[in-house]
């Protein structure tokens, strides 16, 4: 073997065993870093699984059943329709109207006529039988239908709300928000008007589509 | 697979879970190579606490990076090394290679070293090291890691990421030109 080669072997193997050692402090350091760096994951798992757990809960909240969200959607007059969900409405027949007439904004609104109406629907419908208004419908909205009022407001729960039904003039309909033709303004109108907590007409339905006087 | 690999790979995992142990025995394991192929590499403590510093920064942020089917956990953080080393090499002036300054330098190692009749063992030690620092970079970490770190032809393989034969030649020229400039300089022999 060459003998040159020995001595420089061997002189390698003695730097390698002189080396320096590692700094102590830089064990020190990459420990805290360890700790740092773990700790920061930790609360960015956490905020993510808190992330998720919010979105969760809330689809679970939007996917429930309409029934047990005790909610109003609510439809604007242009689309025609409103369905209100209340916990025990209670019925008033023939009530004047105690509702404040807030400024409103009117829709023209059509409303569909109803195949179930009543004797003085009829009756009023064969006094217009010989007019022309008499040959079409004047609304095109059925019963059952609520239209929100410009006074509704979505995020104010209707659980404890009022359903009352008042005979009013159509004018007085469409002061509260209602979109009236303005044939109907003169006429009494038979109306279902959902009154909240705070007396404020929520939405209104017309009991019947040609109860018109 | 072998166990040390397979602990290695145990070790990784619980330091990714957040082990504090796991973290400090792979430190324990793998420090002393590093540093040392970090100083061997770049001459001083300082660079070579900096490198050291930043493999094992590396590791702790993203140990799931290490893909034990590329080679074992040594050969990654080599590799990661070896990056870092390059880096701080092309921003600084430690990649001097040998054979472009071969004839004036070993000029210079002779006079200066003709005035010095007998070298103690820590004189000798320096001038060692400052040789092997003067390498090209590719013949140096040949010989550091096969000569210094006695690792075999087929790890150094992996942590160069060439073929062995490469290593070998690579390792033959480094001694030759190690020899050589020791010669000149009359530490050997």
């Amino acid at each position: 073997m060459n003998p040159q080669k020995d001595t420089l072997s061997e002189a390698l193997r003695e730097l390698a065993g002189a080396s320096p050692e590692v700094p102590a402090e830089l064990g020190s350091r990459l420990s805290s870093e360890f700790a740092r760096h773990h700790v920061w994951r930790k609360r960015k798992r956490a905020g993510v699984v808190l992330g998720l757990a919010a979105c969760l809960a809330i689809s679970v909240y939007w996917l429930r059943p309409r029934s047990e969200r005790t909610a109003v959607k609510v439809v604007t007059p242009s689309a025609q329709s409103a369905q209100v969900a209340t916990g025990s409405p209670q019925v008033v027949a023939s009530e004047s109207p105690k509702v404040s007439a807030p400024s409103l904004a009117s829709a023209g609104a059509k409303l569909k006529a109803r195949p179930n109406r009543s004797r003085s629907v009829r009756a009023a419908e064969s006094k217009q039988a010989g007019t022309p208004d008499a040959e079409q419908p004047l609304a095109t909205i059925a019963t059952g239908d609520f239209v929100a009022l410009p006074t509704f407001d979505p995020a104010i729960p209707v659980g404890e709300s009022r359903m009352v039904r008042v005979d009013m003039p159509g004018s007085a309909l469409q002061l509260i928000g209602y979109p009236v033709d303005g044939r109907l303004l003169d006429r009494r109108i038979l109306t279902d008007v959902l009154v909240g907590q705070d007396g404020m007409p929520y939405a209104v339905r017309l009991v019947n589509t040609r109860n018109t006087r | 697979m072998t166990d040390a690999a397979g602990d290695d790979q145990e070790m990784l995992r619980q330091l990714a879970k957040g082990n504090q142990a796991a973290f400090n025995t792979l430190y324990e394991r793998y420090k002393g190579p590093i540093f040392r192929f970090a100083w061997h590499m770049s001459g001083n403590e300082t660079t070579a606490e900096e490198v050291t510093q930043e493999v094992f920064v590396r590791l702790i942020h993203q140990p799931k990076k290490f893909d034990p089917a590329k080679g074992t956990l040594g050969s990654y953080l080599y590799g990661i090394a070896r990056n870092v080393m390059r880096r701080e090499m092309s921003a600084s002036f430690l990649d001097v290679g040998l054979e472009d300054e071969q004839c004036s330098d070993d000029l210079a190692f002779s006079m200066e070293m003709d005035l010095l009749s007998e070298l103690d063992r820590q004189e000798r030690l320096e001038l060692l090291h400052r040789s092997v620092v003067r390498l090209p970079a590719l013949y140096r970490e040949a010989l550091i890691l096969c000569d210094l770190e006695e690792m075999s032809y087929p790890e150094a393989a992996a942590v160069l990421s060439c073929p062995e034969g490469t290593v070998a030649s690579r390792l033959h020229r480094a001694r030759a030109m190690l020899k050589t400039r020791l010669q000149a300089v009359r530490c050997v022999q």
